[in-house]
């Protein structure tokens, strides 16, 4: 019997719509500690991976282990249906094929729900060790996903790369360059628009940006985004869920042809 | 390769048009004074592809090529005295447009696949009889996808088992090599063409060949495949898995020098695998680890002609296609408990092989 209720509704839809695009099919895995995903895009990629922790939520039971498996697409269409100060209830019973989505309005006057089929997905999880990263930076959300959109209009790779100057985004195409450097900055209003920088090593990067873009697809859910960056490692962009948990997306980086083992 | 030998006078070598002296060898200056001999009549310019105007027609010092005064950019006016190099071989540095020759990665490179674990179950296990599968029919079909081989934790017992390999490969004279070699004197890479195959091959699926690339990326970091080989009195060299391994997991590739059968018709080796089986046979390949080869020759073969033997058999040997190449995987077919020596079925198909006095 699984039974999960979420005042703050909002961060669900915003989950999805975050998600809906780089994933088709995935495994909703919940256990005591809380409700987590982790999924491949089709390319095999990127890699995003999803925990809310079950003290976010209002009402947790969850007496089993189980593993759900949706159709992202067909999950968000129903949570669209939600009000965005609507509580979402998520109902599944023990030995059912289906999931329940209830939304209720704040004032208690409207209640609806679906029910959803679920599928049988086979996946693997895979196993990310905790690394210490060479360069960790911390900038607004909007700003990071300004820049990705930006620089996506001239070329569509990025040269992620840190150094004791700031952090530097770089890209070149048909048109012409372009480079955007964002420096550390700490003395500001609010502490969600600061831009700090933390490096052991400086590190250079590249990706692509149609993979980034789709991440920042996720900056509804925080005002600030965690780039994590350590040179033979994919980058992991981390977005926090208020109180709740986390959304990483890992993107594994173009190497230079040298470096790739020769397939025979 | 077309060897050019015009003989002018004395002082010009014999040459071949596309070799290029190799780079320790002393040059004759004359090379260089003799201007006039380096036209030779069958040598044809790479920009137009013609050997017309060879009074025009330009060698490079370095690689031989040849270049029309007039194809180069710029253009040269007359013929330059002293030595010239080609515009590919006057660049000292390589040229490198950053960000042309990108390879992207996969995730999966970085992080292990791993089982997921003991604790998720699925939702509707209770209720299998009534479990509907979702209309989309890609979800529906369940795959048994390969699985990659986890190698021994313990560092020690890793290198055990490569002392093991070492022994067993220097005992049979063989070099070791992880790949599929093509020598000189035997078939060329070219000739490894899956299509080739009499009555098709199958294609490794993008996910195994992912996981066939896991397999090898993870050989080359030194985590190998968790294999000992054993010097068995009657069986001789054989191998035993020396961890637990699981239903489809690939154990390795059966690799040694590729070569045509009908070089090897006469050949009293005892470790020959088939390549191709092409309905020409003068196309038809094997692998031949004698000379060079890995642990996959060790692997010992079930006796075809005992009721028991069968039921030996725990890994089998499978061809695929892997990006047109045809490769030889040796898969686990079901559980393997440690300890357990590895066989499979040396006849899969043409039950040629002798196993009659197999264990």
């Amino acid at each position: 019997m699984l039974e999960l209720r979420l005042v703050q509704g909002s961060l669900l839809k915003k989950v999805l719509e975050a998600i809906k695009d780089l994933v088709n099919d995935a495994n909703f895995d919940c256990s005591s500690t809380g409700f987590s995903l982790q999924a491949m895009d089709s390319s095999h990629v990127a890699l995003v991976a999803l925990l809310l922790r079950s003290e976010g939520f209002e009402h947790y039971r969850c007496d089993r282990n189980i593993s759900m498996g949706m159709n992202l697409n067909n999950m968000a269409k129903m949570l669209k249906c939600a009000g965005n100060d609507d509580i979402i209830t998520i109902k599944a019973d023990d030995g059912s094929d289906t999931v329940t989505f209830m939304f209720e309005s704040p004032t208690q006057d409207k209640i609806a729900d679906f029910e959803m089929k679920l599928m049988d997905i086979d996946s693997e999880h895979l196993g990310i060790p905790e690394a210490e990263y060479h360069a960790i930076v911390r900038m607004p959300s909007s700003e990071f996903a300004r820049i990705c959109k930006d620089l996506s209009s001239i070329g569509d790779t990025v040269v992620i790369s840190v150094t004791k100057e700031g952090v530097k985004f770089s890209t070149r195409g048909d048109i012409g360059t372009a480079n955007v450097v964002c420096r550390q900055n700490t003395t500001v209003d609010k502490p969600e628009e600061a831009t700090v920088i933390e490096m052991n090593e400086p590190v250079s990067l590249t990706f692509a940006l149609r993979y980034m873009n789709s991440f920042t697809k996720a900056t509804p859910l925080s005002n600030i985004v965690t780039l994590s960056l350590s040179s033979e490692l994919p980058v992991v962009v981390e977005y926090k869920i208020a109180e709740m948990g986390y959304i990483r997306f890992y993107l594994a980086p173009k190497i230079e042809e040298d470096d790739e083992e020769t397939k025979p | 390769m077309v060897s050019s030998t015009t003989t002018t006078t004395a002082t010009v070598v014999v040459r071949r048009r596309t070799q290029a002296p190799k780079p320790n060898s002393p040059r004759t200056p004359l090379r260089n004074s003799f201007k006039s001999r380096r036209y030779y009549s069958d040598a044809c310019c790479e920009e137009c592809g013609s050997g017309d105007k060879a009074a025009e027609l330009l060698l490079c010092d370095k690689c031989d090529r040849g270049f029309h005064l007039f194809c180069l950019r710029p253009i040269l006016v007359s013929v330059p005295k002293g030595s010239w190099f080609c515009p590919s071989c006057s660049n000292h540095k390589k040229v490198k447009y950053s960000g042309f020759p990108l390879v992207q990665t996969k995730i999966v490179d970085f992080f292990r696949i791993q089982r997921s674990s003991e604790s998720t179950q699925g939702l509707s296990e209770d209720g299998q009889k009534r479990r509907r599968r979702a209309s989309s029919l890609v979800m529906s079909k369940k795959r048994r996808k390969l699985l990659p081989f986890n190698s021994s934790e313990d560092h020690t017992r890793r290198l055990e088992q490569m002392a093991s390999l070492a022994t067993a490969l220097t005992a049979s004279q063989t070099e070791f090599s992880n790949e599929l070699t093509y020598m000189l004197d035997m078939a060329p890479r070219s000739a490894n063409c899956a299509a080739l195959e009499q009555g098709g091959m199958q294609v490794l699926s993008k996910e195994d060949t992912e996981t066939l690339n896991l397999c090898k990326n993870m050989m080359e970091r030194g985590e190998w495949p968790p294999l000992m080989v054993v010097f068995d009195p009657q069986e001789g060299f054989t191998v035993e898995a020396d961890r637990f391994i699981k239903d489809l997991t690939i154990i390795t590739e059966y690799v040694g020098d590729v070569d045509y059968l009908t070089n090897r018709k006469n050949d009293d080796g005892d470790s020959m695998m088939t390549l191709i089986y092409a309905a020409d046979a003068s196309k038809s390949l094997v692998i031949c680890p004698d000379k060079r080869g890995n642990i996959a020759r060790f692997i010992s073969g079930i006796n075809n002609h005992s009721r028991d033997g069968k039921k030996k058999q725990n890994l089998k040997c499978v061809r695929f296609d892997v990006n047109g190449e045809c490769r030889v995987l040796l898969i686990a077919n079901r559980d393997i408990a440690k300890g357990e020596r590895l066989y499979y079925d040396y006849n899969g198909y043409e039950h040629e092989y002798p196993t009659e006095h197999f264990v």
